[in-house]
């Protein structure tokens, strides 16, 4: 019985058995990869639905740019130039008048160019499409001259205590700095003269100080109306009222250029699979001349996969209001002025409805899925990533967000 | 002593050669469970958020391009309170309830609205229809023929992911399936969420 007690005194105070570890270790290699896989799946799990969440916020917080700036669309400006006739000064299709005033309207909608768009979009037929807003964006205000100088260069000589300029916080500081972020170089000023009657002029530069002033570009050539034809234009003597008019795209770009976009590079340092076909919603700002504007490069959504529009217009002065969808519709209404349809024009639209998709970063559903929808709008909740054919996974989950936005600016136009 | 010390050792050994008792074991697994069904209810939570999220974002969009819709609509409001180029503001005068829109084929837009937020082409009875929108218009002046100025409210309700299991109320497969005047009601009101915007929209002289 001693001898027994001894025995197993040894076996308690020798540990466990070389089985009894191997039985421990099986079982606990088990309980492990169960832990290991459930930990893996909750992380992956987490990190696509965290990637699906900023896919929700990236839609929705562009989205929101965007039509806050349609609804500014035409503001202190002009819906279409070239039908502006009364209330105009000077005549758009005149030589030398620079494209983009020649072209001026609250809204141009069209297709963003083909080498823009990735072999993503192309693969899965999306076409989508770019809007260019005219309007007065930079500030709300309308700025009174004190004198407008004809010369060679024309100047404009602002009255630095006029409202407008308090409310930019020009003065006491008198910064060229704060009137050149309103008054840019290559931006279109919006002249009305004391006569009421408005032209439109370009930015060449500003001068800040005691005397603020804005310079104003060769072309177009402001209109005077000691010596004019027109019969309409500046006085000389003062009572003119100018504002700026900012013309923004929204465009589909592929900012992985550090050419183009060296300010975006830290966005492209390799990383995840589809990244290479990523493209971007940006806003950049376009001078008179039709030419974008250095440095006006905005990122307003990443991942942007469609933007598409459709309208609401007002095609006589007795009608009520109809749907444009379609492609010719839509440039007809609101396209480059060559596209446009006889008696039509961006004038006529009263609101613009507006969706906008982006994808998630990475692909993480391997079939597709779509709505059977027949509206003209989008119909896609996931997208092939897959670099030959739309119809072969992976897919990428989208997010699209749409809205009605009404173009008040120009809603009492009969034009 | 020596018999003391001896029976406690026969014990312990007993219960080392037993290994772990059912209960034991049953007791861990129920502690591993919880953990595994907390990991698990948590991913769900998680997707239903990120499914909230998106259809609060939509339905608050649909609202807006109602109250959108409408501000164009006003644009079109002819002198002397002449609704004949509009639609819906026609639709909704001379009432201060609820009334859900006429669906427009010239338009393309009506009360009912797929999983992305594109109108649907029918009236309210089309499977596709996941959102549903009502409007309310309530003068703000005191004309005599209230004219001028309108408060609009939009609402648009979805329905809820378990409600039509667990509603009492007639089941409805589609958003629009219950009459505009019943959807405040209280067997109703719990089959969906619910987005409320409200706007004004002005009388603007029409062009002629």
């Amino acid at each position: 019985m001693k001898d027994r007690t001894i025995v197993s005194g040894r076996r308690a105070a020798a540990g466990f058995t070389l089985v009894e570890l191997m039985v421990a270790m099986v079982g606990g290699m088990f309980v492990s990869i169960a832990v290991f896989a459930l930990a893996k799946h909750a992380s992956g799990f987490s990190l696509k639905e965290a990637r699906l969440a900023d896919a929700t916020m990236q839609s929705i917080v562009g989205f929101e740019r965007l039509k806050a700036e349609i609804s500014r669309a035409g503001f202190l400006s002009t819906p279409n130039i070239r039908n502006n006739r009364s209330g105009l000064c000077g005549a758009p299709l005149a030589i030398g008048f620079p494209v983009g005033l020649r072209d001026l309207s609250s809204v141009i909608i069209d297709n963003v160019p083909v080498p823009q768009l990735s072999s993503e979009m192309t693969l899965n037929g999306i076409a989508p499409k770019r809007v260019t807003i005219a309007g007065s964006l930079a500030s709300s205000d309308q700025f009174r001259a004190l004198n407008i100088a004809q010369g060679n260069p024309v100047q404009v000589f602002l009255d630095p205590n006029s409202q407008g300029m308090v409310n930019i916080g020009y003065p006491p500081a008198n910064d060229p700095a704060t009137l050149s972020r309103v008054f840019g170089t290559g931006r279109a000023l919006r002249i009305v003269d004391d006569q009421g009657r408005v032209q439109f002029a370009s930015i060449a530069g500003v001068t800040g100080g005691p005397n603020p002033t804005i310079t104003l570009g060769a072309s177009p050539a402001p209109i005077f109306r000691s010596g004019s034809t027109l019969l309409c234009g500046i006085s000389g003597v003062g009572d003119d009222f100018v504002n700026v008019v900012n013309i923004a795209r929204y465009d589909i770009q592929n900012l992985n250029n550090s050419t183009l976009f060296p300010g975006f590079r830290h966005m492209f340092r390799g990383g995840p699979t589809y990244e290479a076909t990523r493209r971007e919603l940006t806003r950049q700002e376009v001078d008179v001349s039709g030419n974008l504007i250095a440095g006006t490069t905005e990122l307003i959504a990443e991942y942007a996969v469609d933007l598409g529009f459709s309208l609401l217009v007002a095609p006589s002065t007795t009608s009520a209001l109809v749907r444009a969808s379609s492609d010719g519709d839509i440039a007809s209404y609101a396209g480059p002025p060559a596209a446009r349809g006889a008696q039509r024009g961006p004038q006529q639209i009263r609101a613009i409805h507006a969706w906008l998709s982006v994808r998630s970063q990475e692909a993480d559903r391997t079939t597709n899925l779509s709505l059977t929808t027949t509206a003209p709008g989008p119909n896609r909740l996931r997208i092939s990533v897959h670099p030959t054919s739309a119809a072969l996974p992976p897919f990428a989950r989208l997010r699209t967000v749409q809205a009605t936005i009404p173009l008040n600016n120009q809603a009492k136009v009969s034009w | 002593m020596n018999q003391t010390i001896s029976t406690a050792t026969r014990l312990a050994r007993r219960r080392r050669a037993a290994g772990y008792t059912v209960v034991e074991i049953l007791i861990s697994m129920a502690v591993l469970a919880v953990g595994v069904i907390g990991i698990i209810a948590t991913q769900k939570v998680t997707v239903a958020s990120n499914t909230n999220a998106k259809n609060l974002a939509l339905a608050t969009q649909i609202a807006q391009s109602w109250l959108g819709v409408l501000e164009a609509e006003a644009a079109l409001w002819g002198e002397g309170g002449g609704l004949t180029r509009t639609t819906w503001l026609r639709q909704g005068a001379g009432t201060t309830d609820w009334f859900r829109p006429d669906y427009d084929g010239t338009r393309i837009f009506g009360p009912a609205f797929d999983a992305l937020g594109n109108p649907v082409l029918t009236q309210d009875q089309d499977p596709n229809a996941r959102f549903c929108a009502d409007l309310r218009f309530s003068p703000l002046n005191n004309t005599a023929n209230n004219t001028g100025l309108l408060r609009v409210e939009v609402r648009v309700i979805w329905l809820r992911d378990q409600a039509i299991l667990s509603g009492s109320a007639t089941a409805t497969a589609h958003a629009c399936g219950v009459a505009v005047q019943n959807v405040a009601d209280a067997d109703e009101r719990r089959l969906f969420h619910f987005v409320y915007m409200s706007g004004a929209v002005r009388q603007v002289v029409a062009g002629t």
